[in-house]
């Protein structure tokens, strides 16, 4: 399973349709995800992100459409292989350790068609990958809730699967541990090469972790790309406020072309029609004059910022970070300008 | 996973030629017989699980269709009128006994303090302990007519002084409401420990007496732990047929056993037997209907039982006096009764041939027993694992369908066994394979079929409680670690049920040891067990050689009450509770 060629497609989804009695819980999803890649798939709570991945790991069955892993055909919605002949690697949020068994013979679990001394072997090189060698004869309710998903890891990754699924791995864990666990996750998955999908609901996880980003609503996958891309050109509104904190202007006819609020806007003229610009709290400043305009209607401490919601002359609002050693205060008048290099991005209507 | 084709490609880092996507079509992973297999093979054994379960109901029911008027007929001008009316009495009678004595006693232990109300806390479920046909027989020979303390009372006050009929529809009445009472009680407790205290005191504050608070917001909350709890009871009632004959009360049930033990004729016991079934039909239909759309067991999480609160003086003693009362008359004294009875069999020295076939007794009860606590175990492990592996909403209902013996009486459940094995038989003769004895008056594979059938609930129960513990996600990890489902049930369910399959095991073997109704009517010639000494003794009025065999049921009926007590004192301590629950499985019962 393992050795796969860089640059050949880990998993295809095509078309995969998978409904519940009348709601239909991924709509015709189609992705390509390229070796050693990683994609994050990330969408509110019920868009569907969890199903896509039950059915690529063969716990849901797809009623249309089908998944290739590896370039094998695992669903069609006719010819389905069963999940332990799928050479996936699995981990999910909550931790399933076997509890009667340690933490190696856990992780030799999976390690199957070579003998005991070989297991032993891939098991322990696994455990030292996730730093937790000297852990062998532990048992899972004598390990700390890091440790724990550490160990899911190593097991998962044992048996060198062809793919490596994740479902919220860190949902559970408090937020430092957090970040620092999926750095070691990252770490591990290029160490061995092995392409993963990451199911998420946070944001920055979700910008964090991936090569690939694909963002999910309502069964459906509203963009993908890499993440960079995918923040600073969103696809729709929706995309734009899911993946971060963001400013909507209205855009109308100024004469010489599209402005908003904040000045002219750059709309392709083949594009898709556009309503609204999207600005980030980073994209603009508030500079204070008292003859401004623009006033200051709420701010929130955010620690290495401020958050200041501005009030512009037509009544909208945009937010802007502002530097903590430079803070205003709420009523206070001033000008808005766009940080330069940081053009206001068309929106096109949201569907 | 040899079965998975890959074609040897050579490596290429470039993009992948367009002939690639026709080439990738071709890959396909084999799937091998077992592969298959597996996908039929779960939900056809829940299914097959169901089916035998369901059959001896079905054809019993079906029998019905044709019925014959003569047998009607006659049972209708001789017995079966007040049969009707003696079932109906004797059901309402204990209900409402069972009703008064388990609510009454579960709101005194749980709402006050009072001595020894922790200790009569689980004393008072060890009438679970005490068979009605020992209870019943223990009384006859004490208080009945023949016993010493009317042999007393008419020596005091003369041979026509008045004395309550024990050999009575009353008696019978005491005698069930008395065995059967912790029912109720343990689900009327465990509904007021784990849901009714902040609706009881929100209404204290609002300004009810506790009295009204009970009756107002308590009792509501109870209604459908209550209903449940009754339901059991009557479905006990209404199997038996062994404890109302020493007290000439005449019931369906008993109809059933007389027709069929006294003609053989199958098709007469199995219409009288379609009767018993509409009764319990009846009693699944008002535990409904007294349910309301209320759901049972419905608080979860912290909610707080009420707080009990102390008395004293006078109240303090007619609490203990009442639970001292009811805990005599139901265990205590019965078991020392017994215990005194076989002591002086022991000590006289004509050791008569029945008291030497003890130990063959012994060993039929436990045989038997023990084949069908494994075999419920097993069947119970397979079908609650199939709900696990396969399609969820099929092995669902065919696992409700497996369990389904609860509500169905042993005289229902050992008539349709026979008309099931009776249409197996004929199905394998017309293919020329002949199973003699199987289908004629009775034979251990039969009592086999029909102890299972009753007994699986159970068994079903501990098996899913023990599955809880395995999560779906689990369940789904071990598989993409590439094991078959057999293999995960092996090696991650079995494990870690283990305790639950152990308590299973437990709880069959001793319903299996006291059962009584399903034995009688079906056991081959000769085959006699514990119980079926017991009644046969007793019915001759030989109680003190019944004592023994009866003593011995008790014995053995003891361990699971003590099982379950210590498991309700254990809950008592939740952190403890939920440290066992992440602790290696292997310790605990067994």
């Amino acid at each position: 399973m393992s050795g796969a060629t860089n640059g050949a497609p880990a998993l295809v989804v095509d078309g995969a349709v998978k409904r519940y009695d009348s709601t239909t819980a991924i709509d015709r999803i189609s992705l390509e995800l390229t070796n050693p890649d990683i994609l994050a798939l990330v969408g509110p709570s019920g868009c569907g992100k969890s199903t896509l991945l039950r059915s690529i790991a063969g716990l849901a069955h797809l009623d249309e459409g089908s998944i290739r892993i590896n370039g094998v055909l695992v669903d069609d919605s006719r010819h389905r292989v069963p999940p332990e002949k799928r050479g996936i690697g699995l981990v999910f949020q909550e931790h399933t350790l076997f509890p009667h068994l340690s933490v190696i013979d856990n992780v030799m679990f999976g390690i199957r068609d070579v003998g005991r001394k070989a297991a032993r072997q891939r098991a322990s090189e696994a455990l030292e990958v996730v730093e937790l060698a000297g852990f062998h004869d532990r048992y899972p309710h004598e390990l700390s809730g890091g440790e724990r998903q550490r160990v899911a890891l190593a097991r998962a990754l044992a048996p060198r699967p062809a793919l490596m699924l994740f479902d919220e791995p860190f949902a559970s864990l408090d937020p430092n541990l957090r970040t620092q666990l999926r750095r070691d996750v990252i770490g591990a998955l290029r160490a061995t090469g092995t392409p993963a999908v990451f199911v998420t609901h946070d944001q920055d996880e979700a910008l964090a972790v991936g090569d690939q980003l694909a963002v999910m609503r309502a069964g459906r996958i509203e963009q993908t790309g890499p993440p960079p891309n995918v923040f600073h050109e969103p696809a729709n509104r929706f995309v734009a406020a899911y993946l971060g904190e963001a400013s909507f202007l209205p855009i109308s006819d100024g004469g010489a072309g599209p402005v908003t609020a904040l000045g002219p806007v750059a709309v392709e003229s083949d594009g898709v029609e556009a309503d609204v610009a999207m600005v980030r709290p980073d994209d603009v400043r508030f500079v204070p004059d008292p003859d401004g305009d623009a006033v200051i209607s709420a701010i929130e401490f955010r620690g290495v910022t401020w958050s200041c919601s501005i009030m512009l002359a037509d009544g909208t609002t945009v937010v802007s970070n502002r530097s903590h050693v430079d803070p205003v205060a709420v009523g206070a008048r001033g000008r808005v300008e766009m940080m330069p290099g940081h053009p206001q991005i068309p929106i096109p209507a949201d569907r | 996973m040899t079965s998975v084709i890959v074609d040897d490609r050579p490596d290429c880092d470039g993009p992948p030629d367009p002939a690639g996507s026709s080439e990738q079509n071709r890959r396909r992973v084999e799937l091998d017989l077992g592969d298959r297999l597996a996908v039929l093979a779960w939900p056809g054994a829940a299914w097959l699980a169901a089916l035998l379960v369901v059959a001896p109901v079905a054809f019993l029911a079906t029998s019905i269709l044709s019925p014959r008027g003569d047998v009607w007929r006659q049972q209708w001008e001789t017995r079966l009128p007040g049969e009707l009316v003696q079932t109906v009495v004797l059901l309402a009678g204990v209900s409402i006994g069972t009703l008064v004595l388990g609510v009454g006693f579960a709101w005194l232990t749980s709402a006050y303090r009072f001595p020894g109300s922790r200790l009569f806390g689980w004393l008072l479920i060890s009438p679970l302990a005490m068979p009605s046909y020992v209870l019943g027989f223990v009384t006859l020979s004490v208080i009945g007519f023949t016993g010493p303390l009317q042999g007393w009372w008419r020596a005091q006050f003369g041979a026509d002084a008045w004395f309550p009929d024990v050999r009575s529809m009353g008696g019978a009445i005491a005698v069930f409401s008395l065995v059967l009472y912790p029912y109720v009680f343990l689900l009327a407790r465990a509904a007021l420990r784990d849901q009714a205290g902040a609706a009881f005191e929100a209404a204290r504050t609002l300004g009810a007496g506790p009295l009204e608070a009970a009756r107002r917001v308590v009792l509501p909350q109870l209604r459908p732990a209550i209903a449940a709890g009754v339901a059991v009871v009557m479905m006990e009632t209404l199997t038996d047929f062994a404890t109302v004959q020493y007290f000439d009360v005449d019931t369906v049930s008993v109809g059933v056993f007389r027709i069929w033990r006294g003609t053989f004729d199958r098709d007469a016991a199995s219409e009288i037997a379609t009767l018993v079934l509409a009764f319990a039909l009846a009693v699944i239909g008002i535990e409904r209907l007294l349910r309301g759309r209320a759901r049972f067991g419905e608080a979860a999480g912290r909610a707080s039982g009420i707080v009990p609160r102390p008395l004293s003086g006078m109240r303090a003693g007619v609490a203990t006096g009442l639970c001292t009362v009811v805990f005599a008359l139901s265990f205590l004294l019965p078991s020392i009764q017994l215990v005194v009875w076989a002591v002086e069999r022991a000590r006289s020295d004509n050791g008569t041939p029945v008291t030497e076939r003890f130990g063959d007794f012994l060993y039929h009860s436990l045989l038997l027993a023990t084949i069908c606590a494994v075999i419920c175990a097993v069947v119970a492990m397979v079908v609650t694992n199939a709900s696990r592996f396969g399609h969820r909403r099929s092995t669902g209902l065919a696992a409700r369908l497996t369990a389904v013996g609860y509500a169905v009486p042993g005289p229902v459940v050992a008539i349709g066994v026979l008309l099931a094995l009776v249409a197996l038989d004929d199905a394998l003769e017309r293919i020329g394979l002949g199973l003699p004895g199987v289908a004629a008056t009775g034979s251990f594979l039969g009592l086999v079929y029909a102890y299972s059938v009753r007994f699986m609930a159970p068994a079903l129960n501990a098996a899913e409680a023990g599955l809880d513990q395995v999560s779906v996600d689990m369940t789904a990890s071990a598989r993409t670690l590439g094991h078959r489902p057999s293999s995960i049930m092996a090696r991650i369910h079995f494990p870690l049920s283990r305790t639950s399959l152990a308590t299973a095991l437990v709880l069959v073997t001793i319903d299996a040891l006291k059962e009584l109704p399903i034995v009688l009517l079906l056991r081959p010639f000769g085959f006699d067990t514990l119980s079926v000494w017991t009644f046969n003794l007793a019915s001759e009025s030989r109680f003190e050689q019944a004592a023994l065999p009866a003593l011995t049921i008790v014995v053995f009926a003891l361990i699971p009450v003590a099982v379950l007590s210590l498991s309700l004192n254990a809950r008592s301590d939740a952190a403890a509770a939920a440290e066992r629950a992440t602790a290696p499985a292997g310790e605990g019962l067994l």
